[in-house]
């Protein structure tokens, strides 16, 4: 875990006041920045599905390896999910929605779509074709 | 039981695998493909997966519907054999469509045992005929009130490759029940229907194991034969000639079903006797040829296999019968490959399909047979009512051979005429010589107009001679106008052109209590019957009008004493 100095997302400048021989005088320049690991979060991303079928279940998991992120039961036909996203590349936003209804009638087929988290959010018509 | 506890799902391999109890017994259970589909998919929306079934929504989606009756498994999930077993009322597609099980719908009589012929052999594994649990009757997933004997899935392609073309026969062949079959060419997706027949022959009620013993019924030619079945001098052509033995010709009918019932394996034609069907395609073959072709034998050719029941000629074979066993019959100038031999299949004459009969050797109607195409007995085992059908598939009736008989007759005393008669008299001018018989050795009478069709094949003719009478002279043969006698010195007393012949039926001194010829029935015929006795105790002479009739005709003479 990187400890937070400074409370800053992107490059925090630094400058002060050198002696150069020669009575001149100059700025020594530096730049400090935080790098996150792939692994950590830089923000929310807001997930947003409409039109789901009440008592489906919504699965949300990453693509690679199958991590839940989100599972529940649909108790309204719209779910928003608050989810993580980390940095620009980072596996860690393949996201791959499930929405399943199979255990009680109307039965539905499975849908499943892909989706990449952004800082901000994002909403997901979910079209469920009765099975 | 449920679905839920018969299934199981492996962590590894997806493999369904049923793991209920085995058939007939307490608990197994029987499910559709949609209950299968219904269970995984209720799984795959379970939040976690519990016990052996390994499915939760964390999985990839294990099956697809496209109709409640065709179920696809995706994602590298299959069942297994023992699966496929307890699952009916559609299909499971897998492995991408390379392998496929459909379902079977067999429409029967409750109970009745099917056999399945894939391949050309009969299925050894005949799950859908156990007896589920309780209910003492063949066949799984029946449904009686509509008519359904079973109901189960059948394995039609695998490894990317259709089984004989999806290919199955299904047959009932229960002594002592009607035997069918049904015809599958290639399986659908979903439900295949097979209509069979599961009902009481009642022209088979003979013990099987009494039919078992009747080992004197024997087919004399198995093969290409010619026989005279409607005696018209000409011969049509069938593959068997069988004798029936001391049997009657529906007993005959009983031994040809034991011959081909479920489980006999004597064979017929090289086949086992239950997948013995009788000729199903006739091929015109010509040329190019090698060495001879056998009857009795496999034959194969791109595209299927046959067995070869008989052919017109070993070497120069222009027609061969077959039974298809796998594939398709032979096509235009395919090359068919029989035993060391082949034939090439005649361009532009495609093979002939012929109708097949159930069983193999046609119906009884109890007192006679109605034969299948190209079945065939000998001569002297049929009767007026039997019916067959030669290898040109035309209809042949064999000749209401009548008899008639006279009774009562005194042995070495009698002597018996029997005549053409007319209002009570005999006819002595049934025929009229056509040419004079003047010859030192004469051994053929020629008469005026046709000798009758129901004149006997062998017998006796009265001719008039000279003086007055009519001399007896024995025929070999007769045809059109022709008698063939015994050689006869005709060179006095002869026989003048136009003089009176006529046959005499019977025509000799009693060698026994009865006498009797046979013919041909055409339309009824008066006879004359006369007996006479002048021996030690001479009797009256006894005459009177007799008919031979569609069922023969018989007379018992009276004897009064002429003491």
């Amino acid at each position: 875990m990187t400890v937070a100095l400074f409370n800053f997302l992107s490059p925090y400048p630094v400058s002060r006041p050198v002696e150069l021989p020669g009575n001149n005088q100059g700025f020594l320049n530096t730049t400090l920045s935080i790098q996150r690991l792939p692994t950590e979060p830089i923000g929310t991303f807001t997930l947003t599905l409409t039109n789901v079928v009440v008592g489906s279940r919504v699965h949300v998991e990453k693509q690679n390896d199958g991590t839940q992120y989100y599972d529940d039961v649909a108790e309204t036909s719209t779910v928003i999910i608050a989810l993580s996203t980390y940095g620009p590349g980072s596996d860690y936003n393949d996201l791959r929605i499930k929405v399943r209804k199979g255990s009680s009638a109307t039965y539905y087929k499975p849908y499943e779509t892909l989706t990449t988290a952004v800082v901000g959010a994002q909403s997901i018509y979910v079209s469920q074709i009765p099975d | 039981m449920t679905i839920a506890s018969d299934f199981s799902i492996h962590t590894t391999t997806k493999v369904i695998s049923y793991i209920g109890a085995a058939h007939g017994v307490s608990g197994a259970g029987y499910y559709t493909v949609l209950e299968l589909h219904r269970w995984l998919q209720a799984l795959a929306a379970d939040a976690g997966a519990t016990g052996d079934d390994y499915m939760d929504i964390s999985r990839v989606t294990p099956s697809d519907k496209q109709f409640d009756t065709i179920i696809t498994l995706v994602n590298g999930y299959t069942i297994d054999a023992a699966a496929s077993e307890h699952l009916y009322s559609g299909s499971i597609i897998q492995a991408g469509g390379d392998t496929i099980f459909d379902g079977m719908q067999v429409i029967a009589g409750a109970g009745a045992h099917i056999q399945v012929i894939q391949i050309g052999a009969v299925l050894s594994n005949d799950f859908w005929n156990s007896v589920p649990y309780g209910t003492g009757v063949k066949g799984l997933n029946p449904d009686a009130a509509n008519g359904i004997a079973c109901r189960f899935m059948l394995k039609v392609r695998d490894s990317a490759a259709d089984i004989d073309g999806r290919r199955l026969l299904l047959q009932t062949r229960e002594f002592g029940y009607s035997y069918t079959e049904f015809k599958l060419n290639g399986t659908s997706r979903g439900i295949n229907v097979a209509a069979l027949t599961y009902a009481s022959d009642l022209n088979n009620q003979t013990a099987s194991g009494t039919v078992a013993g009747w080992s004197d019924v024997a087919n004399l030619t198995a093969g290409y034969n010619g026989l005279d079945v409607n005696a018209d001098s000409t011969l049509e052509y069938y593959y068997s000639k069988w004798d029936r033995g001391s049997r009657s010709i529906n007993q005959f009918y009983e031994r040809m079903k034991y011959l081909t019932r479920r489980g006999e394996t004597t064979t017929l034609y090289g086949l086992a006797g239950h997948l013995f069907r009788g000729i199903t395609h006739e091929v015109a073959v010509t040329t190019p040829r090698t060495s001879t072709i056998a009857e009795g034998v496999a034959a194969s050719w791109s595209g299927g296999t046959g067995q070869v029941l008989a052919r017109d000629s070993a070497g120069t074979a222009t027609k061969v019968w077959i039974q298809l066993l796998t594939g398709i019959a032979p096509t235009a100038g395919q090359t068919i490959t029989v035993g060391g031999g082949s034939v090439t299949a005649a361009s532009g004459t495609p093979s002939t399909e012929r109708a097949l009969s159930f069983p193999f050797c046609g119906v009884s109607t109890g007192s006679a047979i109605i034969g299948a195409y190209g079945f065939a007995l000998e001569t002297a085992d049929l009767s007026v009512n039997d019916k067959l059908f030669d290898l040109t598939n035309t209809l042949r009736n064999p000749p209401n051979l009548v008899t008639f008989t006279v009774s009562g007759l005194v042995v070495s005393e009698d002597y018996l005429l029997v005549g053409p008669g007319n209002s009570g008299a005999l006819v002595e001018n049934q025929f009229t010589l056509n040419g004079a018989l003047t010859g030192a050795s004469v051994t053929s009478v020629v008469v005026t107009g046709s000798i009758p069709a129901d004149t006997p094949a062998t017998g006796t003719i009265r001719i008039k001679r000279a003086n007055g009478a009519f001399s007896r002279h024995p025929y070999s043969a007769w045809t059109g106008s022709t008698f063939t006698i015994t050689s006869h010195d005709f060179s006095s007393n002869n026989a003048a052109n136009g003089n009176n012949a006529f046959i005499s039926y019977i025509d000799t001194l009693a060698g026994a209590t009865t006498a009797s010829f046979q013919a041909t029935y055409v339309t009824d015929r008066e006879l004359f019957v006369r007996r006479r006795d002048g021996g030690a105790t001479p009797t009256k002479t006894f005459e009177t009008a007799a008919t031979l009739g569609v069922a023969g005709g018989s007379v018992a003479v009276q004897r009064l004493s002429d003491a």
